[in-house]
């Protein structure tokens, strides 16, 4: 064949010229632009009401038990148990009221509006997301970086199990889970590493991609990537779309968390001595500051959290730039509570873990960093609390 | 409208103006189906529209709306659950038919459309975009090694595939 090449050059710039195409006009991309910002909430919705209508004609195996201290009424015995989406509220959350995002406290999650949805076994709660009409759940059997994942329907059966790392995490708009899987070295038993991202409401395909990877982790979805932490071994930061191979983001070592909203990545490098923000589809470090972990940050990718790494003080900053915003009022001081963890229930509050006079409580942070009671005073709980992972 | 707005909007629809066609038709190579062209540009100027005021180099405009070109084509396998289909008594107004030469041009089409999509997005941006090996391995995200080898199978694919007859220089090697 004559120089190919040319040939393949003449072939597909002759087929692109033959082919017509209609204009995008301005008001179509606008139209789409402002399409894009508002799918992440009104899917949300759609999604629980789409929840609703299936569970009304599915009989219930587990009638939930109510949290006395959040419903003031008994829900009438049609009201569907399947769990809210975990996808953030679009209205702001009510100062002082109850949570407006999914919690779990020890064996059980707390849904917004009061519901709880029982787990049938006491292994402790790492992370978890709505996931099929149930819950996929990482729970607290930590051994060498690995965890178990084990997913509940929506009567609360456990129905499958695998072992993973990290924890499942949903897309912004809550529509895709992911998350991964392998193997335990100490399990004697070979199967490939997989990453896995699966339609929220179980009405598609599941996809996975083999990972060339130990016991790696999901940080969350960017647009169509998935962004893992490698682990063992190779560590690093990955992103993958499943189709191509995983591309290694060369300027984290570890990754915290993402916006898709925003299309950043949060990590560190130098063993966690410097926090970083990085531009997900650029690689661009947008700032990095010292002695710092960045975190959490909020469901519009505008603010974050930074941690301390010596003393463990809080802050909001401006994602983008790492401005200081605010000062999270808790400093492990006296009569302050410390903060254990911390994620965004809305675009103006963040939900916290507080530990204080040896107790666990929830607490809410505005932005100025002020904390209020996000349960009921007195309501405190023992094992700390633990919120649904979204990118 | 704030003046601000107006002269974002003023600086992106010239952007529109100049570069739509010729990413249209990068989206069409990408894709190889006109619908699907469309709908992956739309999405990535939408895309682009949110991101205007962060792309901070505008001689750079261009690779990063390719990349996002090639990202969304690639997440169609995203669409399907996000996509319901609705019966309708509405026929469509129109059949589209996608209307080519029969000979070589064809037949060197048909080998690109049954490449792998990210073998296919490099030779798209490589040879339609005439971006450097290098430029295409970093709007991919992969080494240049791999654009090589991709690059490599297409072409021995083209040797393989395209029958000798629709060669133009198939006499003269004979000879």
């Amino acid at each position: 064949m004559s120089d190919p090449e040319q040939l393949l050059r003449d072939a597909l710039q002759d087929r692109a010229e033959r082919t017509s195409y209609d204009a995008t006009p301005l008001a179509d991309v606008e139209s789409g632009a402002y399409r894009l910002r508002r799918r992440r909430r009104t899917v949300g919705a759609a999604l629980t009401a789409a929840a609703a209508v299936v569970v009304v004609v599915v009989p219930l195996a587990v009638v939930a038990a109510q949290d006395p201290e959040t419903v003031p009424a008994p829900a009438p015995t049609t009201t569907p148990s399947v769990p809210t989406p975990t996808t953030t509220p679009t209205t702001p959350a009510p100062s002082g009221g109850p949570p407006q995002i999914a919690y779990a406290e020890g064996d059980r999650i707390h849904e917004p509006g009061g519901r709880v949805f029982q787990l049938p076994r006491d292994l402790g709660v790492s992370g978890f997301v709505a996931y099929r009409g149930g819950y996929l759940v990482a729970d607290a059997r930590y051994f060498e970086g690995s965890v178990g994942l084990t997913r509940y329907d929506a009567g609360g059966r456990a129905v499958a199990s695998w072992t993973s790392a990290g924890r499942p995490v949903s897309s912004a708009d809550g529509l895709v889970t992911t998350w991964t899987s392998f193997a335990p070295p100490e399990s004697g038993t070979t199967a490939p590493t997989l990453v896995h991202v699966a339609s929220s409401t179980g009405d598609g395909p599941e996809v996975t991609q083999e990972l060339d990877l130990i016991q790696p982790s999901v940080v969350g979805m960017v647009g169509v990537d998935v962004v893992i932490e490698g682990g063992f071994g190779a560590g690093g930061v990955w992103a993958t779309d499943l189709v191509s191979a995983p591309r290694r983001i060369e300027v984290l070592d570890r990754a915290t968390d993402v916006s898709d909203a925003q299309g950043l990545i949060a990590g560190s490098v130098d063993q966690d001595a410097i926090g970083r923000v990085v531009d997900a589809a650029t690689g661009e470090v947008l700032w990095e500051r010292q002695g710092v972990t960045v975190s959490a940050f909020s469901p519009d990718g505008r603010y974050a959290v930074a941690t301390a790494s010596q003393g463990g003080r809080r802050e909001i900053v401006e994602a983008r730039t790492g401005e200081v915003l605010a000062e999270v009022k808790a400093s492990g001081e006296e009569h302050f509570p410390t903060l254990l963890e911390l994620t965004w229930e809305d675009d103006g509050h963040l939900l916290g873990d507080l530990a204080f006079n040896c107790c666990a409580h929830l607490g809410r942070v505005d932005l100025d960093g002020n904390i209020t009671p996000a349960r009921p005073r007195g309501e405190i709980g023992g094992t700390g609390f633990v919120f649904a992972a979204t990118s | 409208m704030s003046a601000k707005t107006a002269a974002r909007d003023a600086e992106f629809t010239a952007y529109l103006d100049a570069r739509q066609p010729q990413l249209l038709r990068t989206a069409y190579l990408l894709t190889g189906d006109r619908h699907q062209a469309e709908d992956v540009l739309q999405t990535s100027l939408a895309k682009l529209y949110l991101a205007w005021d962060k792309v901070r180099d505008r001689d750079s405009v261009d690779a990063y709306v390719r990349r996002i070109m090639v990202n969304e084509n690639n997440s169609l396998w995203r669409r399907g659950w996000k996509k319901r289909e609705f019966a309708t008594e509405v026929l469509p107004d129109r059949e589209f038919r996608d209307e080519y030469d029969e000979g070589l041009g064809a037949a060197l089409w048909d080998v690109v459309q049954t490449l792998p999509k990210k073998a296919r997005a490099v030779v798209v941006l490589r040879y339609y975009e005439q971006l450097t090996e290098a430029e295409t391995a970093d709007l991919l995200g992969i080494s240049v090694g791999t654009v090589k080898s991709q690059c490599s199978r297409a072409l021995a694919a083209l040797r393989e595939r395209v029958p000798a007859e629709l060669n133009p220089g198939h006499r003269e090697e004979d000879r």
